[in-house]
């Protein structure tokens, strides 16, 4: 692998699931040696989360634990066994940064926290990514990006009044707002480490790092000015909603900004001057929308959307799974998805980071570890011999 | 000391750049926001603060701009920023965001700046493809991202998460790759193009739809108002709606947990809900399942409050929290312990005191240094406010001869 922004330096990871698995994932595609700490004994549970290759389901199988463990290294070790711990902090020895994302207490509970580790690695970065914190009343509470998105406010801004709240209808605080702000302030802790030779403790509590993309509304909220579901309005905008086309559940979003884009819109569609949209109430919206799909229904989504965008009208098809990594142009022009072989799956399908370096390539091109794959390599580079090594598999600390 | 104290940033063109920015400088960047003279487009982004007294309405403005400086420069004829040689020359990072050839007209051009700069571009699409181009906006890059089809309910049209969310997953990845560019100059002293796109960190996003696809050929759908599978769903209390997250996934622990906490409450029909069966993954997405879970659990919850649930949850250790409005958030305890949400001083908003959140992360050496007090477009005739006299935009390179 050619050079990139954080070769040469060694990540010990203790994160699994979702955040904290996918904010390494980031270090390890800027080309940071990742060492995935993990055990057999407790296993991450999205190794056993479906979707499995071939629907057959096993620890080496699961394309939602690979597309977030790219690039990294497996180690095994059972954590709880005698000898475990020392052997883990000697080879703290050789990291400059340290991950986990268990409830707060269980890095120090396992003899691993912050000065346990600073003991052995002054300079370490040594992050803890729980899901409230590592401190307050309500830090031991356990949670995914569901209940962190219900506690924060982002599930509540979306839906139906008299229906229950639905959010992004996914796990969004996992995937964006906790890995990204903890990616930021590790590489932030690199950038000072560069030229201090100083390293840190970040605490980062998934929460907070989730309300903090919703700045604007949790301020307005704070004025009394009641924030609640936008029901795709945009207050600006003549017209700014999805309509149906033809297809099963098929839909593109339009979004009409001024009097001259709504007339090209109107004249696409074959339709008399309608009624204007804005805001207006939910019945008038719907009325509006209904006016439209009486035309657009019968229009390829993706032939509508080529039209408008040729005659200056934004639009998108809101696209799903399927058209994302089949249908679109765009991300295939941009080569998002990369296609890594494993072992055992076969060829694998990864999201490559949304950015493009002109001088250092950064996408990713080592697919996820098998269980345990890099344990010896690892510790026989850190200087355990072959013997020890072998020995340790056989009293179950490397496990 | 932030970490990137030292480091100089001019940011210019599209809302995509805002976030990016914001994070640049609560870690010390020095972030100079460069403005058209009628204001950055951000001015007029909602909410707005009722009755502001001053110049800066926008609640959006404030929160993404407030630790920035501003100069508003004459930028609509080229060379645009070219104009500034001494500002291109003095900034370690460009972040520039809009179309590629809304940035070009404006005098960035990734290519021909000097071999030092980062230079960090959020567009809509890319800086090349066939969509480069295309007309955007937060809504349209959500619906072709993949991200807007999972939002909404089962029998509904895809609803979008308000608040610009996907120029903020840009921002947030933009920052990323701004400071890992600025890693690597540490190294080689070059700089470097960082081409971010805003569809694809929408596409960052899809959890395991993709490879939900990839493997077993299914596309997943809108599942709001129903149960993804049964103990996975929203569940409606006596005053709000509370999120479990108990259904079987990997190991059944919550599900265990959460029947002994139906047992210790003696909930009628709890008997039901016996078995080895909802282990199961097919039985607990099945119909029968979602029903019988349902009627036991609903009717169990709507005898309680979110508060009440929430802290028999959090005891037993079950993923299940209250669906916040953001009220709720402003009165957490957790965050108030944390000292999370900030007091922001504003005279001008008068329905005030202001909240808003603090740090997204907590850095020992390098705290984070975040403000709320954004620069006034016109303040530079009238000379530094009272509460925060560096913040005031600068007039540059002369500036002061060219504006109207």
């Amino acid at each position: 692998m050619s050079r990139r922004p954080l070769s040469g330096l060694r990540v010990i990871d203790f994160c699994w699931v979702g955040a904290g698995s996918y904010t390494t994932r980031i270090l390890a595609d800027l080309g940071a040696d990742v060492v995935k700490i993990e055990s057999g004994k407790r296993i991450d549970q999205i190794r056993l989360s479906a979707p499995f290759k071939d629907r057959v389901p096993g620890v080496n199988r699961s394309g939602y634990f690979a597309d977030r463990n790219s690039g990294k290294r497996s180690v095994t070790v059972d954590l709880k066994a005698p000898g475990a711990r020392d052997l883990v902090l000697e080879l703290m020895t050789t990291a400059n940064i340290v991950t986990s994302n268990f409830s707060p207490g269980t890095m120090v509970r396992l003899g691993l926290g912050y000065e346990d580790v600073r003991r052995q690695r002054p300079d370490v970065i040594y992050l803890e990514m729980s899901m409230q914190g590592a401190s307050g009343p309500e830090s031991s509470q356990v949670g995914y990006g569901m209940t962190i998105g219900a506690l924060t406010g982002l599930q509540y801004l979306v839906g139906e009044p008299g229906r229950p709240p639905t959010g992004t209808g996914t796990n969004y605080p996992d995937h964006v707002p906790s890995p990204g702000h903890a990616a930021f302030a590790v590489l932030s802790a690199v950038m000072h480490w560069r030229k201090t030779g100083e390293g840190q403790h970040i605490d980062l509590a998934q929460t907070e790092a989730t309300a903090a993309v919703l700045g604007p509304q949790i301020m307005a909220e704070s004025l009394g000015i009641h924030q609640v579901s936008e029901d795709n309005v945009n207050p600006d905008a003549i017209f700014h909603d999805v309509v149906r086309t033809a297809g099963e559940d098929r839909y593109l979003a339009i979004s009409v900004s001024d009097e001259a884009q709504w007339q090209t819109l109107l004249s696409v569609l074959d339709l008399e001057a309608g009624p204007v949209a804005r805001a207006g109430t939910v019945e008038e919206r719907s009325a509006v929308r209904g006016l439209l799909e009486s035309r657009t229904l019968t229009w390829d989504p993706y032939l509508l959307m080529e039209e408008l965008q040729r005659r200056g009208v934004p639009s998108g098809v809101v696209q799903n799974a399927r058209d994302v990594i089949v249908t679109d142009r765009q991300l295939a022009h941009r080569g998002h998805w990369a296609r890594l072989p494993h072992a055992e799956m076969g060829e694998c399908l990864y999201n490559v980071l949304p950015f493009r370096f002109s001088r250092t390539d950064v996408r990713p091109t080592v697919g996820a570890p098998r269980l345990g794959e890099h344990t010896n390599e690892v510790l026989e580079a850190a200087g355990w011999s072959a013997d020890e090594v072998q020995r340790l598999t056989e009293e179950g600390v490397l496990a | 000391m932030g970490a990137l104290t030292g480091t100089t940033v001019l940011e210019i063109g599209g809302s995509q750049t805002l976030y990016a920015g914001k994070l640049l400088a609560d870690q010390g960047a020095d972030v100079l926001l460069v403005e058209p003279l009628e204001g950055h487009e951000s001015r007029r982004i909602p909410p707005f603060a009722p009755d502001a007294s001053g110049d800066v309405t926008s609640i959006s403005f404030a929160y993404f701009n407030g630790n920035k400086r501003s100069a508003a420069l004459p930028l609509m004829e080229p060379p645009g920023l070219g104009a500034f040689p001494r500002l291109i020359d003095g900034a370690d990072v460009i972040l520039a965001g809009g179309r590629p050839s809304d940035i070009t007209r404006l005098g960035i051009t990734p290519t021909s700046l000097p071999e030092r700069t980062v230079v960090t571009t959020i567009t809509p699409f890319g800086w090349t493809g066939p969509y480069a181009e295309w007309l955007a906006d937060d809504l349209t890059l959500s619906a072709l991202g993949g991200l807007l089809n999972m939002g909404g309910y089962h029998d509904g049209r895809p609803l979008k998460v308000p608040g610009l969310q996907s120029y903020v997953a840009a921002g947030i990845f933009g920052a990323i790759g701004t400071v890992a560019a600025l890693i690597e100059k540490e190294t080689t002293g070059a700089g470097q193009h960082v081409d971010v796109s805003v569809h694809e960190s929408v596409t960052m996003a899809l959890e395991n739809a993709a490879q939900f696809y990839d493997f077993e050929g299914t596309v997943r759908r809108r599942h709001g108002g129903s149960q993804v599978q049964a103990a996975r769903g929203a569940y409606r209390c006596r005053d709000g709606y509370v999120y479990l997250m108990a259904g079987v996934r990997a190991e059944a622990k919550f599900w265990r947990k959460l029947l002994q906490w139906l047992d210790e409450e003696s909930v009628p029909g709890r008997g039901v809900l016996s078995g080895e069966k909802w282990l199961q993954r097919d039985y607990v997405e099945s119909e029968e399942a979602k029903e019988l879970f349902h009627e036991v659990f609903s009717a169990f919850c709507a005898e309680k409050t979110q508060t009440e649930l929430y802290t028999g949850a959090r005891s037993r250790a079950i993923p299940l929290a209250p669906i916040n409005d953001l009220t709720a958030v402003l009165d957490s305890e957790q965050l108030a312990a944390r000292e999370f949400l900030r007091r922001v001083p504003r005279e001008d908003w008068p329905h005030g005191p202001v909240t808003a959140p603090g740090a997204p992360y907590r850095m020992s050496a390098t705290p984070w240094d975040g403000s709320y007090s954004p620069p006034a477009l016109e303040v530079a005739s009238t000379g530094p406010t009272e509460r925060d006299g560096d913040r005031r935009p600068q007039v540059v390179d002369g500036m002061e001869e060219v504006r109207p």
